[in-house]
């Protein structure tokens, strides 16, 4: 299963990015493989509308299947229960804690 | 002289700002004009002039648009998606210039209050997937005021986020063919663009506060980009803020007319009355901004 996390910094290790659309990074978490792969959101924080939307359809293309984070706000919640997308809000700490903590609950 | 104008003018009044006296400034150059004109109230996410005029018709009813002559319904183009012809090839997000659509599991995810109807989805799809569908976002409200004022304002549904295109409806489909006096909406973004981009003369009214300083400055700004001549007026005086007087003599701008700041003209204000019948004295003052405004963008 991959869980996603977004990160303020390209590292499993850095704090979480409390924004889901304009996050900077995006941690992506294989609890099969216990790898993980950095992606670099730049693009859509810059944008000057639709980041949440856009950010969403990125996780459904890379079949993330949970996202940790923030908040979601409502447009990018639409996108992700279409994709069938779970989502927890209100992550903290760095995003390794993060996925610790949602795999123990 | 106003009555000589036999060509179409159009004045704006603008101020960045809101609150400075705008739709005062407007609502009462037309009122004391006492000549043929058109006004477009463009400021369609709050249009508030037809209250003046409402007041000093006696008109009373609950519902606004009743005082109006005519209401008509102003539509936008959307994209309205065939998922059964759709093959996923995600073209249609590619040129979205305002992410209003995303893919997912291959579809097509359209968020309406995102798009800007620029119909280049449309353009690209090659599965004839995606047709023109229309959207009502507002309404455009007339009334003729009197013998002299034709009224003609916007109004944007309530939490619909884009008043452009509605406003340069009203301003290409109602400037009069003489002179027509547009009220903007406040700030320095799109919908002040819309409403004064083909403007003959912008009238900048500010305030003699640091906010109002502020954003006198970008309204400025905005003026000098888009190459409309503009002059300022002080409302609200009181005498104790120099720096706008400083700041456009620096700045070799012409103000054409100070408003004292008057505690009666307030009252009058917001009992929805309108300043130059409630407070005759005050008539040439309006008058003269007008005429000021007119005479500079003629010359």
């Amino acid at each position: 299963m991959k869980i996603a996390v977004t990160s303020t910094g390209p590292s499993i290790d850095s704090p979480v990015d409390e924004r889901f659309g304009r996050a900077r990074y995006i941690i992506i978490y294989d609890t099969l493989s216990k790898t993980f792969e950095t992606l670099d959101n730049e693009t859509n924080l810059n944008m000057a509308q639709g980041a949440g939307i856009q950010t969403a359809g990125n996780m459904a293309e890379k079949k993330v299947e949970l996202i940790l984070t923030g908040r979601v706000g409502p447009k990018a919640a639409e996108a992700l229960n279409k994709a069938g997308i779970k989502y927890v809000e209100n992550a903290s700490g760095t995003c390794r804690s993060a996925i610790e903590k949602q795999q123990t609950a | 002289m106003l009555n000589k104008i036999t060509a179409p003018l159009k004045i704006a009044v603008a101020s960045g700002k809101g609150g400075t006296g705008k739709t005062s400034v407007a609502v009462n150059m037309a009122a004391a004009a006492a000549t043929a004109l058109s006004f477009l109230d463009c400021d369609a996410e709050a249009p508030n002039a037809h209250l003046f005029f409402q007041k000093s018709s006696g008109f009373q009813a609950d519902n606004p648009d009743e005082f109006f002559d005519g209401v008509e319904e102003f539509y936008v183009t959307v994209p309205e998606f065939n998922e059964a012809l759709c093959n996923g090839c995600g073209f249609c997000k590619t040129v979205c210039k305002f992410n209003a659509i995303t893919m997912i599991l291959n579809k097509p995810l359209f968020f309406s209050e995102l798009c800007h109807s620029c119909d280049a989805c449309l353009k690209v799809c090659s599965m004839g997937a995606i047709k023109a569908a229309k959207k009502m976002t507002g309404k455009i409200r007339r009334k003729k005021i009197g013998g002299n004022i034709a009224l003609t304002d916007g109004i944007l549904n309530v939490s619909e986020a884009k008043s452009p295109p509605l406003i340069k409806k009203i301003v290409k489909k109602d400037s009069g063919p003489s002179l027509t006096i547009i009220d903007a909406p406040p700030g320095t973004s799109c919908p002040l663009v819309a409403a004064v981009y083909s403007a003959d003369y912008i009238i900048l009214v500010t305030e003699p506060t640091p906010f109002g300083f502020s954003d006198l400055k970008l309204a400025v700004e905005t003026a000098r980009q888009l190459k409309v001549r503009f002059g300022v007026v002080i409302n609200k005086y009181d005498g104790d803020f120099g720096e706008i007087k400083k700041y456009c003599e620096t700045e070799n701008i012409k103000i054409i007319g100070i408003i004292p700041f008057d505690i009666q003209m307030a009252r009058v204000y917001s009992g929805g009355g309108i300043i130059v019948d409630e407070m005759p004295h005050t008539r040439e003052l309006f008058l003269k901004i007008l005429e000021n405004a007119v005479s500079e963008a003629v010359k």
